[in-house]
């Protein structure tokens, strides 16, 4: 089902580690499309106003919510949303802000005790009716724990959301293991992994080793807090080991250095493919209300790209979809 | 109150685009009936020509060629029009004034000028343009002629500096003479409405003062022309009715475009309660939705903010503002 009127976004303006010129612009940019969200802008008035007036916007897609501090703009997104005056929050606050505002000020869903943060990671396979070039990775840190049924809702809410996003009917999900032999795995991950195999609705293939995710074998992958944030990490820091690697065997060989010269551009377009960051954002999941969080230092098109993604889920009934699979 | 209302056409009144090649065949060639109006322009221009003593009138840079079709339009429109202009763009090409084609200052002013001096020196003006042009700049360089505020040689100086052809700045020069042994208004241009079609960010039109306001849409100009006492209530109630009316635009547009007006100091916030409150007098539902998300959207801004008055412009910098634009045209250029 499509939701009707108009969607309202608020958009945090302050949290992020950058200056709220990029999420203001990004919003500014959206805001001149023929199918524009509205957008609540949270922040500073004299900031946000001063950078709308230089540049080209649509004011009638705008509007202002002033806030004096970082922390103030948040609780009042999750206020908006939890009102029910925005259909969705866009933040680009860290997880320990996001953390302690949302537990405080959202609504938990129905029987689920443990929210889950995603991450979307870039793959060698693309997916979905729109091809897109991401794996979903969740619990990435929201919490640090999980038990067998937290895992199989992580599993549940994330499939949902490739769903709705990548138009990926039945998005292959797998459990994040060292191992793909389930003897060897923690109990709750066994269990979890027994849960879903038996789901008919799930297309659950099996565990996934951390190796296997820039590969795209999974469409979603599900872990709990603290191994998906090693993991996310991990892969995060590919392209810095890459590029330290690259400046160590330049120093090494005048060959190496002409070589490397001549690569400079495509190793750059590599470093920027891995930047997971720049894709956008990624939705917060098992709440009533939907948020959509962004890397700290997300820059102008990381917000333009959260905020149609977040347009797309709210148009497409996410939450919906989202409850009816749990 | 003798007021005259100075509309420009394209952009402003209708929904044109010129842009292109084939945008430009496809307008010349378009019907009265296909030609587009932005909402609320229509039923605005109604409630200002019901003023007594007004007068309306369209000075545009479409070529005179489609004078019969754009008249019927504004018949089919209900329109009654005082004035027509529209620029000699045929005589034009044929006598290879091909700088004149797309240059407005030199066509707009004179034209401008010359309306004046065909009504009384006790007539005020609010005047209508768009961002795709330089309305700005010649309404309220116009106004400042009629005001005494600029000099003839200094006026010379910045139509040869636009690309006015000489015989357009002798033109101006000759009616500025008659112009200035009338007893005119200190203020004769008292607003001048910028429609930003193009989204311009309104900064742009800072250098000008506030008396350029420039808008998002007719109801913004709505609420700025009840704020001057030159719009009733019942006139903006149906205003803001017949804009709800339109697919594109929704009570939460219209509550933002009100916000952005007193945000930008246009506007004061109780102009905003004496809606809701005319609104709900009428009782429209809808309309009290409208004025009250409006009344709350308003609400959220910066009290601080709000009690700054806004940066006035003493006098306006013409010469900087024409090499701010030559400037931007070549950073254009070089990009």
């Amino acid at each position: 089902m499509i939701s009707k009127g108009p969607v309202t976004i608020a958009l945090d303006t302050m949290s992020g580690a950058q200056s709220s010129t990029h999420a203001i612009r990004a919003a500014a940019k959206l805001s001149m499309k023929s199918d524009a969200p509205e957008i609540l802008l949270l922040g500073n008035e004299h900031e946000i106003g001063s950078t709308l007036d230089g540049i080209r916007h649509d004011a009638e897609n705008l509007a202002i919510f002033h806030t004096q501090a970082a922390d103030s703009a948040l609780s009042k997104a999750c206020t908006l949303v939890k009102e029910a005056r925005a259909d969705a929050l866009v933040s680009a606050a860290p997880v320990e802000q996001l953390r302690t505002t949302c537990k405080a000020m959202l609504t938990k869903m129905d029987n689920v005790d443990k929210q889950a943060l995603c991450a979307v990671f870039p793959t060698e396979k693309r997916r979905g009716a729109k091809e897109d070039p991401f794996s979903l990775i969740l619990d990435i840190g929201f919490e640090t724990t999980a038990t067998t049924q937290n895992l199989v809702h992580y599993a549940l809410m994330g499939a949902a959301y490739a769903q709705v996003i990548s138009q990926n009917s039945k998005p292959s999900v797998a459990l994040l293991a060292s191992s793909p032999t389930l003897a060897q795995a923690p109990t709750h991950l066994q269990q979890a992994a027994a849960t879903l195999h038996e789901s008919s609705t799930m297309n659950f293939i099996g565990l996934l080793e951390p190796v296997d995710i820039p590969l795209g074998k999974a469409d979603v992958i599900v872990s709990d807090g603290f191994v998906g944030n090693m993991a996310l990490k991990l892969l995060e820091s590919s392209g810095s080991i890459i590029k330290r690697l690259i400046t160590y065997a330049h120093r090494q060989k005048i060959l190496a250095k002409a070589g490397l010269m001549m690569l400079g551009p495509a190793l750059t377009n590599i470093k920027s493919f891995m930047d997971w960051q720049e894709y956008g954002g990624a939705p917060l999941l098992g709440y009533e209300q939907l948020c959509i969080k962004l890397a700290v230092n997300a820059s102008e098109q990381a917000h333009y790209n959260a905020l149609k993604v977040t347009q797309k889920a709210i148009t497409n009934d996410f939450l919906k979809i989202c409850k009816e699979a749990l | 109150m003798a007021i005259v209302f100075r509309w420009d056409l394209d952009k402003t009144y209708l929904k044109t685009e010129f842009s292109r090649v084939q945008d430009l065949i496809r307008t010349f060639f378009q019907k009265a009936e296909d030609k587009e109006v932005f909402a609320g322009a229509t039923t605005l221009i109604h409630a200002l020509d019901a003023i007594p003593e007004s007068k309306t009138t369209f000075i545009s840079g479409s070529p005179r060629p489609m004078r019969k079709v754009l008249k019927k339009k504004l018949e089919l429109d209900g329109i009654h029009v005082d004035a027509l202009v529209l620029k000699p763009n045929f005589s034009n090409f044929l006598r290879g004034r091909f700088r004149a084609l797309k240059e407005q200052v030199g066509y707009k002013l004179p034209a401008l000028l010359e309306q004046r001096l065909k009504i009384s020196s006790a007539h005020t003006e609010i005047c209508f343009g768009d961002d795709a042009e330089v309305d700005a700049f010649i309404y309220s360089l116009y106004g400042d002629v009629v005001a005494g505020k600029i000099e003839p040689q200094r006026l010379k100086r910045l139509m040869q500096k636009v690309g006015a052809y000489e015989d357009q700045i002798d033109h101006a020069l000759e009616l500025y003479v008659p112009l200035r042994q009338r007893q005119e208004e200190k203020n004769p241009v008292e607003r001048i409405f910028i429609h930003l079609e193009g989204r311009s960010g309104p900064q742009r039109y800072a250098a000008y003062g506030v008396r350029v306001v420039p808008i998002y849409n007719y109801f913004q100009a709505g609420l700025m022309l009840y704020s001057m006492q030159h719009l009733h209530m019942d006139d903006l109630l149906k205003l803001t009715q017949t804009v709800l009316a339109h697919p594109r635009l929704n009570e939460k547009r219209l509550a933002n475009s009100a916000q952005d007006l007193v945000r930008r100091h246009h506007l004061a916030l109780n102009v905003i309660d004496e809606c809701l409150q005319g609104a709900r007098t009428l009782g429209d539902k809808e309309l009290v939705e409208c004025f009250e998300r409006a009344s709350r959207r308003t609400r959220e801004l910066d009290k601080e903010e709000l009690q700054k008055a806004p940066d006035e412009v003493q006098t306006i910098d013409y010469e900087k503002i024409l090499e701010m634009r030559l400037l931007g045209r070549r950073h254009s250029k070089d990009r």
